[in-house]
């Protein structure tokens, strides 16, 4: 960018291109890392479309970032400007009565449910991420979480989005289009107002905590258990992660019911449980699994690929019962991941359950699916400016 | 100086818990983003110094990182070189003349005194 196109963007909206922003927006929660020109933090619906139509006329590619906490490279600069929606970050209104809420994309997860707590409510897709992911990146991903199986993905509780395209117009997408826009990673619109659906905090948990030698016995009681339709999570840590817990070396499986359909009813020994399910991903990190994944493996085709996990000594955690799961790799297992992800493909599975594709899993993507998001971007974005050289 | 903090894997589980952050709402003043710039040898004074070494940030680390120390020696590193701030020179050469940082301290002091 030269000085007269710097000087352009500061008249829009608050812009830095110092070396300090130009750095640290290169990064994101994955191990990739870009090439940030810039970063601009708009705080109104007006300044995104100004410098969205700004960028258009100038051929300059933009990166629409919430919390910075992609997994795969999404939200990273990569030769591009990035939008960071953090200072967009009210909550517009609140009607109890309805139980919608309409906020700004740079909300904070656990904001929204500190906020909507005071009123016995939550917003229930709650991904391990949730003390510094923004709503807006959560439509981008179509994140879920340990309680998906109940709760479903993001797409499940929208109402409606207000998303400004890469021309700087400003659309309302509504039911059957939001599919263009929710888990699209932000390569169609950037999203500046979203009327989410709240619920009731259920206030009565049970659990039951399992542990199976023999796969054949897991997946029967998954299937089993599925069947209860209070069961609001079923959580797995396979042998390799529950001996670098510090647990027994055999395969565990958590249940949880939103009933009292569990043995374990003390609120506080299913605290304890979760903790130690919640601790899987920092521990492994520390011990140097890094990299997580999190590919969607169809039910029937599960014992084959958790017997591959095991035969390549992989640990892996993750939310069983919806078939996503989160196998760890050290930095220098890039080749058995690629063979993990042969693998996933050869049964029929997902290369990605709910972190998306970004830069990292484009690889992996098949034709029809490079299609489908090509015909897309056609549609919404025909100069490539939004998220350039990711997914597609 | 860098101590742990090459073990950072940027997944900014940190960013939650930072008063600094949650004020300025700019990924350069979280406490990943000063852990990639201490990383790579950038240190900027603003970032450095608006650091209120609370420890939030260590306390949610996964990987365990004690960035306020290496915040700390950072800032050691800035003033080894004199180029630490302008606020920071004034307070310590406060604390040496009067024995406070404020400065001089007035006729009237009041009865009662509030802090954070």
């Amino acid at each position: 960018m030269n000085e007269k196109e710097i000087k352009e963007l500061k008249r829009i909206l608050e812009f830095s291109c110092e070396k300090k922003d130009v750095l640290v927006y290169s990064f994101d929660a994955s191990e990739f890392k870009g090439k940030a020109l810039g970063v601009a933090l708009p705080r109104s619906v007006k300044e995104v479309q100004e410098i969205m139509k700004y960028c258009n006329k100038k051929n300059i590619p933009l990166t629409p970032r919430g919390g910075g906490t992609s997994l795969t490279g999404s939200s990273a600069g990569f030769n591009s400007i990035v939008l960071d929606l953090s200072k967009m970050n009210k909550i517009i209104r609140f009607d109890k009565k309805n139980k919608i809420v309409i906020v700004e994309p740079g909300v904070i997860l656990d904001d929204l449910n500190s906020y909507l707590k005071k009123f016995d409510l939550i917003f229930p897709v709650i991904p391990a991420s949730h003390k510094s992911c923004e709503i807006g990146g959560m439509i981008s991903t179509n994140a879920a979480g340990e309680r998906a199986i109940k709760y479903g993905k993001m797409i499940d509780w929208i109402k409606n989005l207000e998303v400004i395209l890469a021309n700087g117009k400003k659309i309302n997408v509504k039911e059957n289009k939001l599919r263009d826009f929710v888990g699209k990673e932000g390569i169609t619109g950037v999203i500046t107002r979203v009327e989410l659906k709240v619920k009731e905090i259920n206030k009565t948990r049970s659990m039951d905590y399992e542990k199976f030698r023999d796969y054949d016995e897991l997946l029967k009681r998954i299937e089993e258990v599925k069947k209860n339709k209070n069961v609001s999570a079923i959580e797995f840590l396979n042998s390799f992660c529950a001996e670098l817990m510090g647990l027994e070396k055999t395969n565990h499986l958590i249940i949880e019911y939103e009933s009292n359909n569990g043995k374990i009813k003390s609120i506080r020994e299913i605290q304890k449980i979760w903790r130690i399910r919640e601790a899987c991903g920092p521990v492994l990190t520390q011990k140097d699994y890094v990299i997580m994944e999190d590919p969607r493996i169809p039910l029937k085709k599960m014992k084959d690929f958790l017997n591959f996990l095991n035969k390549n000594n992989i640990p892996c955690f993750g939310h069983i019962g919806i078939g996503i799961l989160h196998p760890r790799f050290k930095l220098n297992q890039k080749e058995l991941i690629k063979k993990m992800f042969q693998k996933v493909k050869e049964i029929k599975g997902d290369v990605s359950g709910e972190h998306g594709i970004g830069v990292i899993k484009k690889e992996f993507l098949s034709k029809k699916e490079i299609i489908n998001f090509k015909k897309l971007k056609e549609k919404y974005d025909k100069k490539n400016i939004l998220n350039r050289g990711k997914i597609i | 100086m860098s101590k742990n903090v090459k073990k950072c894997v940027e997944c900014g589980i940190c960013k939650g818990n930072c008063p600094v952050l949650k004020s300025l709402l700019i990924e350069s003043q979280s406490p990943r983003g000063r852990a990639i710039l201490i990383k790579n040898n950038i240190l900027n004074k603003k970032i450095i110094y608006n650091c209120t070494l609370c420890k939030a940030c260590e306390l949610s680390c996964p990987a365990k990182i004690e960035l306020p120390e290496i915040i700390i020696q950072a800032r050691k590193n800035l003033i080894n070189k004199g180029e630490e701030t302008k606020a920071n020179k004034k307070m310590i050469e406060n604390v040496r003349k009067y024995g406070n940082p404020y400065g001089k301290v007035g006729d009237k002091i009041p009865e009662e005194m509030y802090c954070c």
